[in-house]
This record gives C-alpha cells, sequence and structure tokens, in this order.
C-alpha cells in the first residue's frame, strides 16, 4: 500500500469506526440529499453484508479527502454457479482533491488490499453512468459492460421535476438574466410525449409558464412537437443532441408541426427548451 | 388494502413473515437467470423493507384466494421505483403482473412520485406485453460493469461445474497468458483436463495449447459477450500451435457462461 502513496500527500487506509462521521459527512458532501445520513445509515452500517474491512479511506493531514465502500456479495453467475463478489458500491472524493489521482488510489488501494486477499471475491460489479465508466471506471479499475439482458419500464405520472426546472430558469429570468435573449418571444409549443402527460409551455418575455394541457384547455399550440420518451432523454442530453436531434427527425422518432414561422421562432428561442430540458424531467 | 384483486387474485400489504416465501418466489422467477445477488429473508428484509423510500404500504403481495399462495409481489418505493416486481411463470402470470403494476401506481400516485419505473428480464414477454398495455414506455436500463480480481478462482468455478463436459470431449492443459494483465490479477492461468480431473491454478508449466490474450477480451470470452470465434477472427487470440486452434475455440466456448443475466433495481445498494 505505501508503494501507491509514494510522492502523494494523502495517505490510503483502512475505515475504522473512528471514521464513520467523517465518511457520512464526506459522502453527504459528494452525493447531497440522495446518499447522505438516513441513507448511508441503511446501506452500510444497516447492511446485513458490511464489512468496515472493504471500505477504504485516503486521508491527509487527518481529515478524509475520499472514501470506497465494497459490499461482499453472494452473486449468481448462473443457475448452477454462485460466487463471492463484491459491489464497487460509493466512491467519494472532497471536490476540493479532485484530478489529484484519490479516487483512482481508492479503487487500487481496495484490490490489492489484506481484506481482499483473504475474502478472495471473484470480481466487482457495480452500476455507473456510462460516460463516467468510460472516463474513469474503465481505464483505472479494469471495468467492462456485464453481458445483461435486462429491460427498463418507465411510465411519467406528472411533469413536477420538469415544473422546477421552469421555476428555475424564470427565477434567472426575473433576475434579469436573459432580458435580451427573450425580447419578443411568444410562442406555445405543445409536448405530445407517448403514454405521458401532455405538456404546453407558454414562452413570453416575461417567462415561461408550463404546464399539463388536458382535452378541455383552449390555449392553441403554434408547434407540436411529438416524440417518446427515449426520443426526448436523448435529444435533452448535452451531449451530441443536435445529432441526436437530427436522426430523430430523419426516422420519424421526433415530429416537429407548426406554421414556418412558428418553426423559426422555436429555431431562435431552443436554448430555452434546452435549458429546461438538459435537467433532471422525472 | 385486503380485497383488492380480480375474480381470482387479491392484493394484501405484505405481513411479518412474508419474506421467506417472496425469497422462494424470486429463486423462482429467477431460476433460468443470473446476474443477480443471491436473496436471503435476512437480506430481502435490508434490500427491500428497510429501504429508506419503502413503507410497508408500498409492498404489495398478490395471493390466490381460493389457496392463500403467494404468486407475486411488488415492493414500490416513494420515488417511484419499484425496486423489485416478481411473478414467476403462472398460467394468470399477465392478470397478476398487471394487478400488482396497477396498484403500485395507484400507490405512487397517492405518494406525488414523478414516474414509476422497474427493470425485469427482456426476455420476460408477459412483463413487456402488461407495461405496453399500461403506458410504459421502455427506456436504457441502468448499465452493470464488472471488474475480475481473480482468473484462477473464476475459470476453476466454471471448470469445476462444466467438469462432466470438459473430462469427456478435452485432454489437454491450456495455458492462458493475459498480456496487459492489471497488476491485481495475476497473468497466468493453467487449465489442465484429463480424462480423471479438471484442474485451475496460476502455474506455468508445458501445455499443449499456449494462447496470449489481452484482459478485455479474456473477461469478454468468460462472461460470454464475445464467442471465441469472434475474439480469434479479430485477431485477439494468439494460439500455439496454431493447428489446436479449433480445440482451444470449442474449449474457451465451454468455459464461458451463456446465462441471460437480468437484475432488478433492488440490487442498487
Amino acid at each position: 500500500m505505501s508503494r501507491l502513496n509514494e510522492k502523494k500527500d494523502y495517505e490510503c487506509r483502512p475505515y475504522t469506526c473512528k471514521d464513520e462521521e467523517q465518511v457520512r459527512a464526506l459522502v453527504k458532501n459528494v452525493f447531497g440529499d440522495f446518499l447522505g445520513g438516513e441513507f448511508w445509515n441503511w446501506k452500510y452500517k444497516s447492511n446485513p453484508g458490511f464489512d468496515p474491512d472493504l471500505v477504504m479511506v485516503a486521508e491527509r493531514d487527518g481529515a478524509l479527502v475520499g472514501c470506497n465502500h465494497w459490499l461482499l456479495k453472494d452473486f449468481v453467475l448462473s443457475p448452477s454457479l454462485e460466487t463471492k463478489a463484491v459491489l464497487g458500491a460509493d466512491i467519494a472524493v472532497d471536490p476540493a482533491c479532485r484530478s489529484q489521482g484519490v479516487g483512482k488510489t481508492l479503487l487500487h488501494s481496495l484490490r490489492s488490499s489484506e481484506s481482499v486477499k483473504i475474502k478472495k471475491p471473484s470480481f466487482v460489479f457495480m452500476f455507473a453512468d456510462p460516460s463516467l465508466a468510460k472516463r474513469f471506471h474503465n481505464p483505472k479499475g479494469g471495468y467492462f459492460l456485464a453481458p445483461d439482458r435486462t429491460a427498463f419500464y418507465l411510465k411519467i405520472l406528472h411533469w413536477g421535476k420538469l415544473e422546477d426546472n421552469v421555476r428555475r430558469l424564470n427565477d434567472q429570468i426575473a433576475a434579469g438574466k436573459f432580458k435580451d435573449r427573450l425580447s419578443g418571444v411568444k410562442l406555445n409549443v405543445l409536448f405530445k410525449i407517448s403514454n405521458s402527460p401532455r405538456l404546453l409551455f407558454s414562452m413570453t418575455e416575461n417567462g415561461i409558464a408550463v404546464g399539463e394541457k388536458d382535452e378541455g384547455d383552449v390555449r392553441k399550440p403554434d408547434v407540436t412537437i411529438t416524440a417518446d420518451l427515449n426520443t426526448l432523454q436523448k435529444v435533452g442530453a448535452r451531449k451530441k443532441r443536435y445529432l441526436n436531434m437530427l436522426k430523430a427527425l430523419l426516422t420519424g422518432k421526433l415530429k416537429i408541426r407548426g406554421k414556418p414561422k412558428s418553426l423559426i421562432a422555436l429555431y431562435r428561442n431552443m436554448w430555452i427548451l434546452q435549458e429546461i430540458f438538459s435537467q433532471k424531467i422525472f | 388494502m385486503t380485497g383488492f384483486g380480480t375474480c381470482k387474485y387479491e392484493l394484501r400489504i405484505y405481513e411479518e413473515g412474508d419474506e421467506a416465501e417472496i425469497v422462494k418466489l424470486f429463486d423462482k422467477a429467477y431460476s433460468n437467470y443470473g446476474g443477480y445477488v443471491r436473496k436471503t429473508p435476512e437480506y430481502w428484509r435490508w434490500c427491500c423493507l428497510q429501504r429508506p423510500d419503502v413503507e410497508r404500504e408500498g409492498i404489495l403481495v398478490a395471493m390466490e384466494k381460493a389457496t392463500r399462495e403467494i404468486v407475486g409481489y411488488v415492493v414500490a418505493g416513494k420515488s417511484g421505483s419499484l425496486w423489485e416486481l416478481t411473478c414467476p411463470p403462472h398460467p394468470d402470470k399477465k392478470e397478476i403482473v398487471t394487478l400488482l403494476l396497477d396498484n403500485a401506481v395507484s400507490y405512487l400516485e397517492q405518494k406525488e412520485a414523478a414516474s414509476v419505473n422497474f427493470a425485469a428480464p427482456q426476455a420476460d414477454l408477459v412483463i413487456g406485453q402488461a407495461c405496453k398495455e399500461r403506458g410504459f414506455a421502455t427506456s436504457a436500463p441502468p448499465k452493470m460493469f464488472l471488474s475480475v480480481l481473480n482468473f484462477q478462482k473464476l475459470v476453476s468455478l466454471i471448470a469445476n461445474d462444466k467438469a462432466d463436459e470438459l473430462k469427456e470431449k478435452f485432454d489437454e492443459t491450456l495455458l492462458i497468458r493475459i498480456k496487459d494483465a492489471p497488476f491485481w490479477v495475476c497473468d497466468t492461468i493453467c487449465v489442465n483436463i484429463n480424462r480423471n480431473e479438471v484442474t485451475v491454478d496460476d502455474k506455468s508449466r508445458d501445455s499443449t495449447i499456449h494462447v496470449d490474450v489481452d484482459y478485455l477480451t479474456f473477461c469478454s470470452l468468460l462472461f460470454g459477450s464475445l464467442s471465441p470465434f469472434d475474439a480469434f477472427t479479430r485477431f485477439r487470440l494468439k494460439v500455439r500451435p496454431r493447428s489446436k486452434t479449433p480445440t482451444l475455440l470449442r474449449l474457451l466456448s465451454a468455459l464461458q457462461i451463456k446465462t441471460d443475466w437480468s437484475f432488478q433495481l433492488s440490487e442498487f445498494g
């Protein structure tokens, strides 16, 4: 382990119960509400398989700057085959100490730790965003995509999160942030997303109004956008947005209908929808 | 909640002690799959019942009215995730899944969840059909990634599981060298197969077949996401002697995990 920490001003060592408060605070700082407090207690402290020896912390001048949690599990490989494997759970690095190799050292320290040598898990499995896995987990931890055949089903019940995004944008508009860009805007855009409540955006220079549109709603849309949820997510993502939009338009997965004047207005004000859809929408 | 249901099945809220039946039901539903964590009643209690966003009212159990037998269940978290939705093969599976889905959605609407989402095996066409009829869209599933820590152990497990087949078809000593092995794995694997036994170790010895392969290719071969033939035609296997190539391809194929993998959202955590 000392070899791994050469020329580094932090040290990786196994977790002890004295670290609990600092680890919880670090995880809360990095992941926010998602894993803070109650969630950490459940996921680790109350976990029947929690083994403190499989948690590694990075320490600098007495303060924890990173941690990596592994959880030992009985993993089913096939109907007749079962093995000990570890879930590569939360890895957290203090934002002030990023890009200094702390995450990589934590990944490597656990792999070469005494407890892993004793417990002999066959492999690590974990769930991650594919782009993060490509950037970090694959080159640093030798991770590869599992041969998985899982389907994921989704149904939108309401657009509350998207309305929150609009509220945040309106706050910025009220603070005068987009004053020039919004000048003269007046456009109603109806989203018909398959199997989801219809959504009407009314864009004016004073702000954006958004709401679910029911049958009795008399407001007429200038532009109607029809798509499925998958397409909406791809077009909303920041990465390759225009390429995805072009592909969806050409394959008919995304349909945009309206008078030429309205379509030009939509094109000019596309940034508004991008601001809203690039954040979490459900 | 008791009394919600169809003429043959009814739903009730989870009761203390159901977990033993629930775990049996899960095992039955996933008996043809791999890629998930083995559940015990204790593990299930932690994983579903004690999960921070799960209330008892969100765990619904479907029962056959006549026999009081549990035929399916769903664990709905207030965040909108159905952590588990399980129904093993059954003549009325679609009816049971629909009953569970409808009531889970109603519960989540009451809790003001923005969406309902869950994972199920792609091959489960009944769940797929029930979801389609209930207006669910399919979306990209969460991605599972693997990193091998101990090749010898993994190959040994697979080889012992398939020992009868291997002993019958092969009489070889296969030496595998992993060219770019990360520092935490041993770069040599020796699989010795004869009529009496199959052994796997990390000792380099005289072999009848020698293969050089890179880490990712070997992992993909073991976990069944790449066929040995494809690996060979893409020049990712260097075999000596070359005359043994067909034997090696058959041997690697026999050492692959070929089971479909599928997981539910409860695997998170």
